[in-house]
C-alpha cells in the first residue's frame, strides 16, 4: 500500500503545484478565471434555454442525423480500436514512474488498477471539455437540461470505454487476436450503415444502391441520446460494466506483462513528444518499425527555410508506404467524386444543410488544436542559418499542414471530376488550404502567448476557438463585398482565401515577434 | 584582439531571480574558453543568451564589432547538453537539412562524409534519429553543427555521452576548429576536460563572473589543482 500512497502523493502534489504555478502569475490566473466564467456562462445559457423549452422532445421535428452521427462515429472508433488496438496505448506516465512501479512491492493487480483509473480520469477530464463544447453546440437545442447532462455523461462513459479497449487489446494472447480483428471489422462495417442508408435514400433513392439499402431496417442508434432517463441509465451502466471488465482484465494480466506495458508506454510517451511539436500531421505519423535504417533522401532538397517542408515530406515518406498513400489518394478522389455525383441528384440546399455541421466540427477541431512549438524550438538545428523567425515559422506552418492541404487539393480534383459546381471546387482547393494555414497560425500565436501545456489545453483552447471564428468574419466580408461589386463567386472566394492567408501571416508575425521578445524558446 | 565575440554587461532575470548579473568577457577567434561554475551559476542561461534563445534584460553581445541581432544563427551555433535530433531523419539527412538551410556551397557533401568518418558514423549514415544512442545523437548534432561552419560555436557538456574514441575525435576537432579561427566556448563540469581543452577559463557563480584567466594565471592566484581552485573560488 505504501507504493500506492506514494503514487497518490506524487499525483496530488503535482496537481497542487500546478495550481500554485498558475496562481503565481496574475496573467494566467486571470485567464483561467475568465475561462471558468465563460464556460459557466455557456452552461447557464444552455440551461436557461432548456428550461424555457419543452420538457420532452415529443412533437418536435428531431433530426436523427446529428445524434446518429455521434453514435455511429463512436461505434466506428470502437471498431477501429478493437480491430487494430492502439500502438500508443500506454499505462505509465513517464519512464521513472514505470521503473518505480515495476520495482515496488505493490501487487501488479492493484498498481495497474490505480494507474489505469488515473489515466482514465485525466483523459476523461481532458475529453470532457471537448465533449462539453460539442454537446452544447451539436446536440438538438430542444433537449431539456437533464437530458443534456445525461447525454454528456453517456458520451463521456462511451469514450472511457473506447479508451480502455486498446490496452486490453494489446495484451490479448496472440491466438485471440484474429477474433478481435474480425469483431472489430464487423463493427467498422456495420457502424456507418445507418448514416449511409439515410444519405443514399435522401439523395439517390432511385439508384441501385438506394433500392438495395432501402431493404435494410430503419435504424437510428442515435436515439439513445434522445431516449428517456431509464434507457440512458441502463446504457451508462452497461458501458461502465464493460469498462470495469477491461480494467480487471488488464490488471490481472499485468503481473506477467510489465515489459509489454513498459514498451507500450514508452511508445506513447515518444508519440506525445512528437504531438507536442508537430501538430495534426505528427499525430498521424507512426514510429518506424523494425530496423531503423532507411535510404537517405537527398534529391530535391530545397535551399533556405523551404527545407522544413522537405523535412516533413521525408518524414512522411519514412512512415507511410506507397500502398497507404495510394489508398489515401484513391479514397479522397473517389469519395469526393461520389459526393459530387450524389449531391447532383438531390436538393443542393439540403446537402449544404447536412454538410454545414460537419464543416463546423472541422473548424472546431482545427481551431481548438494547440500547435506547440517547443519540439522545434529546443532543437539546435532549427536556429542555424540567418533566416528570420517569421520565415522559419511560415515554412513550418506549410510543413505541418501540407498533408491536409494535399487532401483539400485532391478532394477538389475529385469534386471537379464529379462535375461539382465551380465555387465548391474552388472553396475546397483554395479556401480549404488557406483555412489550414490560418488554423496553424492561430496555434502558433496562442503558443507564443502562453506556452504552458495546461493553459493550452484549458483557456487558450477556448480563446483559439473564439479567435478562429472571429477571423473567419473578415474573409467572408471581403468575399461578399467582391461578390456584390464584381458579381463573381470565384473571384469572391479567391479574395476570401487571400484575406485568410493575410490573417495567417499577421498571426505568424505576432508569434515570431513574441517569441523573439521573450524567452519562450527556453521552456 | 581583431575578431572576437564580445559580451558586455549581460543581465538576464527570470522574474525576481537574477540568472546572469553584469557578465562581461571576450572570446577571440581561434580561442577555446571553458565556462565553469556550480549548478545554477548561469552557464546555460549565458549560452541561451549568446545563441539568441533568451533575450537579455541588459547588455550587448557583439561579434567582430557588429551587434548580434535576430539573424545570429549565421554567426553562433549551440550544441546543447541534451542532443535533440529529428527522430525521423537519418544521420545523413541531418547534414542535408543543415547544408540546405544554411545554403552551404558545393563541396559540403565531401566535408560531411569526412565528419561522419571522423566520428566513426559512416555505418550509421542511413540510421534514423529515433534509433540512435545518446552518444550517436550527440555526434550527429556535432557533425551537423560543425558542417554549418559558424564562426562561434558553443558546446554545453560536449563530452557527456561520447565514447572514448568520440571524445578524442571531438578534442582533435575542437583543436582544428580553433586553428581555423573559430571562437569556441565550452560549458562543462568536467574540470579535467576544461584544463586540457581550453586556452582560458571563466568561472561563474550566482550569475557573476568570479574568476577569469589561463590555468597558469588562476594557479598563480591560488594553489592546488583546478578542482581545489574551483571549489575555493565558488565556495561550493
Amino acid at each position: 500500500m505504501s507504493t500506492l500512497r506514494a503514487l497518490c502523493y506524487a499525483d496530488v502534489r503535482s496537481f497542487v503545484n500546478q495550481l500554485r504555478e498558475i496562481r503565481r502569475s496574475p496573467g494566467r490566473a486571470v485567464l483561467w478565471l475568465l475561462f471558468g466564467i465563460a464556460i459557466a456562462a455557456m452552461i447557464a445559457l444552455r440551461v436557461i434555454r432548456g428550461a424555457h423549452g419543452p420538457t420532452t422532445l415529443a412533437g418536435h421535428d428531431v433530426s436523427y442525423f446529428r445524434t446518429d452521427a455521434i453514435a455511429c462515429g463512436s461505434m466506428l472508433l470502437l471498431g477501429v480500436v478493437i480491430a487494430t488496438g492502439n500502438r500508443y496505448a500506454g499505462l505509465f506516465a513517464h519512464p521513472a514512474e514505470a521503473r518505480f512501479i515495476i520495482g515496488s512491492p505493490a501487487t501488479p493487480f492493484v498498481a495497474t488498477l490505480y494507474v489505469q483509473a488515473r489515466q482514465i480520469l485525466i483523459g476523461s477530464a481532458r475529453q470532457a471539455f471537448g465533449l462539453l463544447y460539442a454537446a452544447l453546440i451539436y446536440l438538438p437545442e430542444a433537449l431539456p437540461t437533464s437530458a443534456l447532462v445525461r447525454d454528456i455523461v453517456l458520451i463521456l462513459v462511451a469514450f472511457i470505454l473506447i479508451g480502455a479497449v486498446p490496452l486490453a487489446r494489446q495484451l490479448l494472447p496472440q491466438r485471440f487476436v484474429p477474433f478481435a480483428i474480425g469483431a472489430g471489422a464487423i463493427v467498422i462495417c456495420a457502424a456507418p450503415l445507418p448514416l449511409i442508408r439515410d444519405a443514399v435514400l435522401t439523395f439517390a433513392p432511385a439508384t441501385p444502391a438506394g433500392s438495395l439499402l432501402a431493404r435494410l431496417p430503419e435504424l437510428h442508434p442515435g436515439r439513445v441520446l434522445l431516449a428517456g432517463a431509464g434507457v440512458q441509465f441502463a446504457a451508462i451502466a452497461v458501458l461502465l460494466a464493460c469498462t470495469a471488465g477491461l480494467f480487471a482484465y488488464v490488471a490481472r494480466v499485468a503481473r506477467d506483462a510489465y515489459p509489454e506495458l513498459y514498451e507500450l508506454s514508452m511508445k506513447r510517451i515518444a508519440r506525445t513528444e512528437r504531438l507536442r511539436g508537430g501538430g495534426l500531421i505528427a499525430a498521424m505519423q507512426r514510429t518506424p518499425r523494425g530496423p531503423a535504417r532507411s535510404e537517405s533522401f537527398t534529391r530535391g532538397a530545397p535551399a533556405g527555410v523551404a527545407i522544413f517542408v522537405w523535412r516533413a515530406w521525408t518524414e512522411y515518406r519514412r512512415t507511410n508506404s506507397v500502398r497507404s498513400t495510394s489508398i489515401e489518394t484513391a479514397l479522397l478522389l473517389g469519395g469526393s467524386y461520389v459526393i459530387a455525383r450524389l449531391t447532383a441528384y438531390g436538393d443542393p440546399d439540403r446537402a449544404i444543410a447536412l454538410a454545414a455541421p460537419f464543416v463546423n466540427i472541422a473548424f472546431i477541431i482545427a481551431f481548438m488544436r494547440s500547435a506547440s512549438l517547443s519540439n522545434e524550438l529546443r532543437r539546435p538545428l532549427f536556429w542555424l542559418s540567418g533566416a528570420t523567425l517569421f520565415e522559419r515559422l511560415c515554412a513550418l506552418a506549410v510543413a505541418q499542414g501540407w498533408r491536409i492541404i494535399g487532401w483539400c487539393l485532391l478532394a477538389g480534383i475529385g469534386l471537379a471530376a464529379g462535375n461539382a459546381p465551380a465555387p465548391i471546387i474552388v472553396a475546397c482547393a483554395l479556401a480549404g488550404p488557406a483555412m489550414v494555414l490560418l488554423a496553424g497560425a492561430i496555434g502558433y500565436a496562442s503558443y507564443a502567448l502562453l506556452p504552458f501545456e495546461v493553459d493550452q489545453a484549458g483557456p487558450l483552447r477556448l480563446l483559439r476557438l473564439l479567435i478562429g471564428y472571429a477571423l473567419i468574419v473578415p474573409p467572408i466580408a471581403a468575399g461578399i463585398a467582391v461578390a456584390i461589386f464584381e458579381r463573381g463567386s470565384i473571384l469572391a472566394l479567391v479574395t476570401a482565401s487571400a484575406t485568410t492567408l493575410l490573417e495567417a501571416a499577421v498571426l505568424i508575425g505576432f508569434a515570431a515577434w513574441r517569441l523573439d521578445n521573450t524567452s519562450i524558446s527556453l521552456r | 584582439m581583431s575578431r572576437a565575440l564580445a559580451v558586455s554587461g549581460l543581465v538576464k532575470r527570470f522574474g525576481k531571480k537574477i540568472a546572469i548579473d553584469g557578465l562581461t568577457f571576450e572570446v577571440a577567434c581561434g580561442e577555446i574558453v571553458a565556462l565553469l561554475g556550480p549548478n545554477g551559476a548561469g552557464k546555460s542561461t549565458t549560452f541561451a543568451c549568446l545563441a539568441g534563445l533568451a533575450r537579455p534584460d541588459a547588455g550587448t553581445i557583439r561579434f567582430d564589432g557588429r551587434l548580434l541581432e535576430s539573424d545570429r544563427g549565421r554567426t553562433v551555433a549551440v550544441i546543447p547538453e541534451t542532443p535533440e535530433v529529428y527522430p525521423l531523419l537519418t544521420v545523413w539527412e541531418h547534414l542535408v537539412f543543415v547544408a540546405r538551410l544554411c545554403r552551404l556551397d558545393a563541396g559540403w557533401e565531401e566535408r560531411g562524409e569526412k565528419l561522419l568518418a571522423r566520428f566513426a558514423m559512416l555505418d550509421e549514415r542511413d540510421t534514423v534519429g529515433n534509433a540512435l544512442s545518446k552518444g550517436m545523437r550527440q555526434k550527429t548534432l556535432i557533425a551537423a553543427t560543425v558542417l554549418a561552419g559558424t564562426p562561434v560555436l558553443l558546446l554545453d557538456e560536449p563530452m557527456i555521452g561520447l565514447d572514448p574514441r568520440g571524445q578524442r575525435e571531438l578534442r582533435e576537432m575542437l583543436a582544428e576548429l580553433r586553428g581555423a579561427g573559430t571562437a569556441l566556448m565550452i560549458s562543462t563540469h568536467q574540470l579535467e576536460s576544461a584544463e586540457t581543452l581550453s586556452d582560458r577559463i571563466i568561472v561563474l557563480n550566482a550569475g557573476k563572473l568570479v574568476a577569469s584567466g589561463t590555468i597558469d594565471e588562476l594557479r598563480a592566484q591560488r594553489a592546488g589543482s583546478l578542482e581545489d581552485i574551483f571549489l575555493d573560488i565558488t565556495g561550493t
